[in-house]
């Protein structure tokens, strides 16, 4: 036994944590080391069935407020198992229906396992608010009172329903939940929200507040904090829902000109063009946001899926993976797939040829698939009572959302390399087949190499048949790969009888790549994957090939267009632009979302970064600032802005 | 009819080629020569086909074919054209039927009509004829980008089929038209008549050459040239020298060096602007 395992988990998960802060704080090695054991015991690590509970209850409270609004975070309290049901949004429609004595009322009379953990659950809460008021001062009395409002009253108005929001998202990053979305806000708060000078103070405020603790709700990546707001949509009568607060959230967000929280804004061919244009000239600004998604095409996938009319009330996980609000448990980003590992796989055993290899691949990603569902279904979730009291069916069933309590339970997963998969196919079908320039004995040879010749590497490259070209044959390929994943997915269930869905973008193309050998595309070993749906052709030419695609069935689990644009593009071409994007949704993208940058601007902010201290750019589905960054994913942005201004 | 046409290339999601999104057709063959000239590849109808350096720097083929890669002549580049696996040697267009033409541009459809530009489209009038009774039929809405310094007979052939037309004002002296673009003014002349008695919209497009067009008695000719000729729009836009490697893969010399200041671009706006007319500086 390695004296690695003898060390407890409560251990090696309270050093893991404080290595994760000491990072961030870019500290080097000696003083990771310190900053370790300085800390080691101001931290606790909480177990069992009733971790949430006693999060609570054992919370100290630290207050972060302005003026008018408080929040409380305890940073050296965790919750022992990460696998607790995260990345999803509480209902705050729900949030803000029920006072917390009234839900108090729902369990009290209940002996059932399940409302008993739920009645002490929100009897901790509810202490919790109380040492909050507590701990504020007399001059703090309209705090004190919204809090104390919150604990008696569904009856709110505009500022503490947000006060309310802002208690409820606290308490699901105090439990150990991350990448905490908020749904869809303007909608929520339709019924609360007047348009007056204080009220549009108090949405600046609310935005601000939920910026702080920006490290702690960060994952490994700062900025990786998931806090996504949801804006606009069709609804059930195939309206174009959008109001005052669609607008306000969009420009409250532009002019605090950060990268957390974010906003998709769902689109749809019915919207108003003016909304649209509010969005571009937020995005223009390059904080990454707002992303788009295209209702047209999501809602009749959603509805095939088995969503009914749920489907018009979609938000999405931290990222862009559809899901209902206040009905899902739906985990989304529950394991990632790598299209090139069951390829690398077949290519180191002997008796793969061009003649065999599209057979090979085929059997082996089926083999991969069934591997990873097997590997996601062994998962074992501990108990959300947060999440249950929010979400239909739980009290119904008296079941918690890990127990399958939840309307929807479905696992999604991510994939990368389709891009680099893509581009083998046509570079061993061009190369090996058609012009016979190599065998395909000799090019695996020249990459098991690493592509040590570099004629080789620009031969590879030089094939215009690509992922991203608008092309029928580049279209069928890609979509035969998406109805073999589907197809394969469709077989299984999960624990809970849920479904498995997939999607073409994900965050793991950089970590994917890390031991991943080099591959037929001309990628080397450990350079990164191709960025979700994203392409070194034009931006137009991206977005026709991307909705050729077909999502229907399984694959909606997120499919993001990602380009790079510089600011005097759309400067330039404003109006058009904005018309043509208008134009891409009534093609069928699926979601898109730009880095409003130029390559010039990144490299002086890769040299000086003391200069660029505010430059924000969009990562995989959130925003960071660009001096936050490691190197390599600088350097794939660097790359990326360079080749599309050629 | 079946004629044939050549065609430059095919530009999709064009934000500057006249209303809304269009797909621009570059015709090759233009009857001036400006000496800034961003297009100098479609000035002929003469395919010339060019090897890119950044894709192929061999003086021998390392694939086998019988090309001296940059260093080739036009017919070793035209024999290796499909073959080169780099992808290295690209034609300056294509000669394809208008039949053809007609398919491919039918086959774009997320766009709100196709502009026609150049070259000079007129140049190639009695082919494109064919090609725009056919998108006419499926009521696509048509633009046209031109110098009109066309015989006014190659107008005739084309102008009921066109919705708007975007029209260069260029050097308007008689004498400098000639010496510098190789132009007769009186066929320019000739041609916007014809065009505002079909009462067709009009977009006036002005590319200032410092000196050669913006200068004093032009841009008075120019302005009294719009008092007579109000069109929905006048779009004035500044030089610039992106085209530079074209005209060196090309082995032609490039006559532009000088950008205009952005005071002399304002001035020119408010001038224009003065006269009720509306004005926008555009860049691309």
């Amino acid at each position: 036994m390695t004296l690695k395992k003898l060390i407890p988990v409560k251990v090696k998960y309270k050093i893991k944590y404080l290595l994760k802060r000491a990072r961030q704080l870019n500290y080097g090695k000696s003083e990771k080391i310190l900053y370790v054991l300085k800390n080691y015991f101001k931290v606790k690590v909480i177990s069992g069935d009733d971790a949430s509970e006693k999060i609570m209850s054992q919370a100290k409270i630290k207050i972060v407020k302005n003026d008018n609004f408080v929040v409380s975070l305890d940073n050296n309290i965790l919750n022992l198992n990460p696998k607790i049901i995260s990345n999803i949004t509480i209902d705050y429609g729900q949030v803000l229906k029920y006072s917390i004595n009234d839900i108090k009322d729902r369990y009290k009379n209940s002996n059932d396992s399940y409302s008993v953990r739920e009645y002490k659950f929100i009897l901790a809460v509810e202490l919790y608010v109380n040492k909050i008021i507590k701990n504020l001062k007399n001059n703090d009395k309209l705090l004190i009172d919204n809090l104390k409002k919150i604990l008696n009253s569904s009856d709110l108005n505009f500022h503490q329903a947000l006060q309310k929001i802002l208690i409820f998202n606290t308490i699901a990053w105090q439990i150990g939940m991350k990448l905490n979305g908020f749904g869809r806000l303007d909608k929520i708060l339709d019924s609360y929200y007047e348009e007056n000078e204080f009220n549009n103070k108090l949405l600046f405020e609310f935005l601000s507040i939920i910026n702080s603790n920006y490290n702690f709700k960060s994952g490994e990546l700062l900025g990786d904090t998931g806090q996504i707001i949801i804006l606009g949509g069709l609804d059930e009568n195939e309206k174009y829902f959008s109001n005052k607060l669609t607008y306000k959230f969009i420009e409250t967000l532009k002019k605090l000109n950060k990268p957390d929280p974010k906003i998709l804004l769902r689109v749809s061919s019915k919207m108003d063009i003016k909304l649209l244009t509010v969005a571009v000239e937020c995005i223009k600004t390059g904080i990454g946001s707002p992303l788009l998604s295209n209702d047209d095409v999501i809602i009749p996938i959603l509805k095939n899926f088995g969503c009914g009319i749920d489907s018009y009330n979609y938000i999405t996980s931290a990222c862009w993976e559809p899901l209902i609000a206040g009905m899902s448990m739906d985990q989304n980003n529950i394991c990632g797939l790598n299209y090139l590992e069951p390829l690398d796989k077949i290519l180191n055993t002997n008796n793969v040829s061009l003649d065999n290899l599209e057979e090979l691949y085929i059997e082996e990603l089926k083999k991969y698939i069934k591997d990873k569902v097997n590997l996601v279904n062994s998962y074992i979730f501990p108990y959300n009572p947060l999440l249950s009291m929010f979400t239909s069916d739980c009290d119904r069933k008296h079941k918690d959302v890990s127990e399958g309590g939840a309307k929807y339970s479905n696992f999604g997963f991510t994939t990368a390399g389709l891009a680099n998969l893509t581009n083998s196919y046509f570079n061993l079908k061009k190369y090996c087949q058609e012009k016979k320039i190599y065998t395909f004995d000799e090019l695996n040879e020249k990459r098991k190499n690493n592509y040590s010749d570099s004629s080789v590497l620009k031969l590879l490259k030089s094939n215009e048949k690509k992922f991203g070209l608008d092309d029928e044959e580049v279209i069928n390929f890609v979509n035969k790969v998406i109805s073999i994943t589907g197809e394969e997915l469709a077989k299984y269930r999960n624990k809970f009888g849920g479904k498995f869905k997939f999607g073409l973008s994900s965050p793991d193309y950089i970590n994917f790549s890390r031991n991943l050998a080099a591959s037929f595309d001309g990628r080397k070993n450990k350079e990164p994957l191709n960025v979700h749906i994203s392409s070194n052709y034009s931006f137009d030419e991206t977005i026709s090939f991307a909705c050729k695609l077909n999502y229907d069935g399984l694959a909606f689990n997120g499919n993001v267009i990602d380009f790079i644009i510089t600011p005097d593009y759309i400067e330039n071409n404003k109006e058009k632009f904005v018309q043509y994007i208008y134009k891409s949704i009534e093609d069928g993208f699926f979601q898109m979302q730009m880095n409003v940058v130029s390559s010039k601007v990144l490299i002086d902010a890769k040299k000086n970064p003391e200069q660029y201290p505010n430059l924000i750019v969009r990562v995989w589905g959130f925003s960071a600032y660009f001096n936050d960054l490691p190197e390599d994913y600088k350097n794939v942005l660097i790359e990326r802005a360079l080749k599309n201004e050629q | 009819m079946n004629n044939n046409i050549v065609v430059g290339n095919i530009q999709k999601t064009c934000f500057h080629d006249g209303p809304g999104i269009r797909t621009t057709v570059f015709l090759k063959g233009c009857p001036i020569r400006c000496p800034w000239c961003a297009n100098p590849e479609n000035l002929s109808l003469d395919i010339k086909y060019t090897c890119d350096i950044d894709k192929c720097d061999y003086n021998n083929c390392p694939y086998n074919l019988d090309c001296n890669g940059f260093n080739s002549n036009q017919q070793t580049l035209k024999k290796n054209e499909k073959e080169c696996p780099l992808n290295a040697i690209k034609a300056t267009g294509s000669t394809i039927t208008t039949k053809e033409l007609v398919k491919q541009l039918l086959s774009i459809n997320n766009h709100d009509g196709i502009t026609f530009s150049g070259g000079d489209p007129l140049f190639q009038a009695y082919a494109l004829k064919e090609v725009l009774r056919k998108l006419k039929n499926n009521n696509i809405n048509i633009c046209i980008e031109t110098s009109l310094y066309s015989n006014p007979n190659n107008l005739l052939q084309i102008i009921d089929y066109i919705d708007t037309f975007i029209i260069d004002i260029k050097i308007l002296e008689e004498k400098k038209c000639r010496q510098v673009l190789n132009g007769d003014v009186n066929n320019f002349y000739t041609n916007v008549e014809r065009v505002f008695e079909k009462k067709k919209s009009v977009i006036f497009r002005i590319p200032l050459a410092d000196n050669l067009v913006y200068n004093d008695v032009n841009v008075n000719l120019i302005l009294k040239f719009l008092k007579d000729h109000k069109p929905l729009k006048v779009e004035i836009f500044k030089l610039h020298n992106l085209a530079q490697k074209k005209y060196e893969a090309l082995g032609l010399k490039y006559n532009f060096n000088k950008e205009i200041s952005d005071i002399k671009v304002r001035n020119f706006q408010n001038m224009i602007s003065k006269e009720g007319i509306n004005v926008e500086v555009i860049s691309f």
